[in-house]
């Protein structure tokens, strides 16, 4: 093993001189060091060969499941989250009559939202289709909201040439909220917002008339 | 001469793209779909550099898979002072390290471990000279098995700075390391590798001459 590698400021300036970052006259110096060392030539020439071929390694992909073995890993880390309070509120028995609970409040208040709309003279009407949006279903039942056109989203993923991925489509919001939605580099299969949309959106698809 | 630092993917698509540093911030004050796009933008770096420090695709895949959970878990940890790739590369190394000294407490590694295994590679099919490719693949093989030989400091330091191509401040900043720290261990790993593969080297120098 050459120990001329190992010491002095040389070290240093060896990976300098590989990576082409010393100017000419010390490139020279270095050179002129190495010429008058001929293994010591021999093995950077090796050194520069071995460096193209880690940088000409193929590189590792992970396999096609990656994405859904890790939105199951974060499903069931948000589920862990949630239940975490479970033991001192006793959440295993009130789960059931909360949901029926949550969902009589959510028709009321769609109940009061439509009758009062309708009266307004039925100006909107909201679908959520294959919605990636936050809480939609909020918008769309919020008796506020509702009088406020600027919440009601009518989605659709199309897809775009331009930057190979799909985009939302359709949006009627602020353009605060497109600019939010509409993102060049969007996800076909978000891997966090099924967590939230299980509750809010309807995921197939329904349409809600005022 | 001259290896280029490959930029970052932020800089790149500075202008339509939210940098790293954007994203994480996002996330941090409840964006989730900005979590969706750090994963779709670190997944496969993290899980080259994983298989190249680990050897074996499971364990590197799920090496990635508990960084991005970390991530989901810690992201208040983050602070906008550090860059987000070295962050997140610490974490991903950290996990890797672990992963290695979990493997050798469990007396796992035999050399079919360190070996090759063809189905987690796809060999470029180069037509006619078939010849060539089966040879570029062995010698694949044998560059990552002397990786793999290498201690865990230097075969960290040899991926991150010639097979992930980060700058040197960025590798320093990761292992926690001084400039001069970082090129010495550099040059000390690639003579390792270079003794181990001194065959292959060779012959590719008197291919070259």
């Amino acid at each position: 093993m050459n120990n001329w590698y190992f010491f002095g400021k040389k070290i240093e300036k060896l990976s300098d001189y590989l990576e082409g970052n010393l100017d000419r006259s010390k490139e020279s110096r270095i050179e002129g060091d190495l010429a008058a060392k001929a293994n010591q030539q021999r093995q950077l020439k090796q050194a520069q060969i071995l460096v193209q071929n880690l940088h000409q390694l193929p590189r590792v992909q992970p396999s096609e499941s990656f994405d859904t073995v890790l939105r199951a890993r974060l499903r069931k880390e948000a589920m862990q989250q949630s239940t975490w309070i479970s033991p001192f509120w006793g959440w295993e028995n009130w789960r059931v009559p909360a949901f029926a609970a949550a969902a009589a409040v959510i028709l009321a208040i769609g109940f009061y939202a439509g009758t009062r709309t309708a009266g307004a003279g039925g100006r909107y009407s909201a679908m959520a289709t294959k919605s990636n949006l936050p809480s939609p279903a909020t918008a769309a039942f919020s008796p506020q909201t509702a009088a406020q056109p600027v919440n009601v989203y009518v989605l659709e993923r199309v897809f775009d040439s331009e930057s190979m991925g799909s985009r939302v489509s359709g949006f009627q919001g602020t353009d605060a909220e497109r600019a939010t939605a509409d993102r060049p580099d969007s996800i076909d299969r978000p891997l966090l917002r099924p967590l939230e949309s299980d509750l809010t959106i309807n995921q197939a698809g329904v349409s809600v008339q005022f | 001469m001259g290896l280029q630092t490959r930029e970052n993917n932020s800089a790149i698509n500075s202008r339509e793209m939210p940098s790293d540093e954007e994203l994480i911030k996002r996330f941090q004050d409840g964006d989730l779909y900005a979590f969706d796009l750090i994963v779709k933008r670190y997944k496969n770096q993290l899980m080259n550099f994983s298989y190249r420090f680990l050897g074996n695709m499971e364990e590197a895949e799920d090496v990635v898979q508990e960084t991005f959970l970390r991530l989901y878990r810690k992201k208040h940890a983050y602070r906008q002072i550090a860059k987000f790739s070295t962050w997140i590369y610490t974490i991903a190394s950290n996990l890797a390290k672990t992963e290695l000294r979990k493997r050798k407490r469990r007396k796992l590694v035999s050399i079919t471990d360190l070996g090759y295994d063809e189905k987690e590679y796809e060999i470029e099919d180069s037509g006619a000279d078939t010849e060539r490719g089966a040879d570029r693949a062995l010698k694949e093989r044998y560059i990552q098995q002397a990786i793999e030989e290498l201690s865990p400091r230097f075969r960290q330091v040899v991926i991150l700075r010639d097979i992930q191509e980060l700058s040197y401040e960025e590798v320093g900043k990761i292992i926690k390391a001084p400039l001069g720290t970082v090129k010495s261990r550099l040059n000390r790993a690639r003579l390792k590798l270079q003794d181990k593969l001194e065959t292959i080297m060779d012959r590719e120098n008197q291919r070259k001459d």
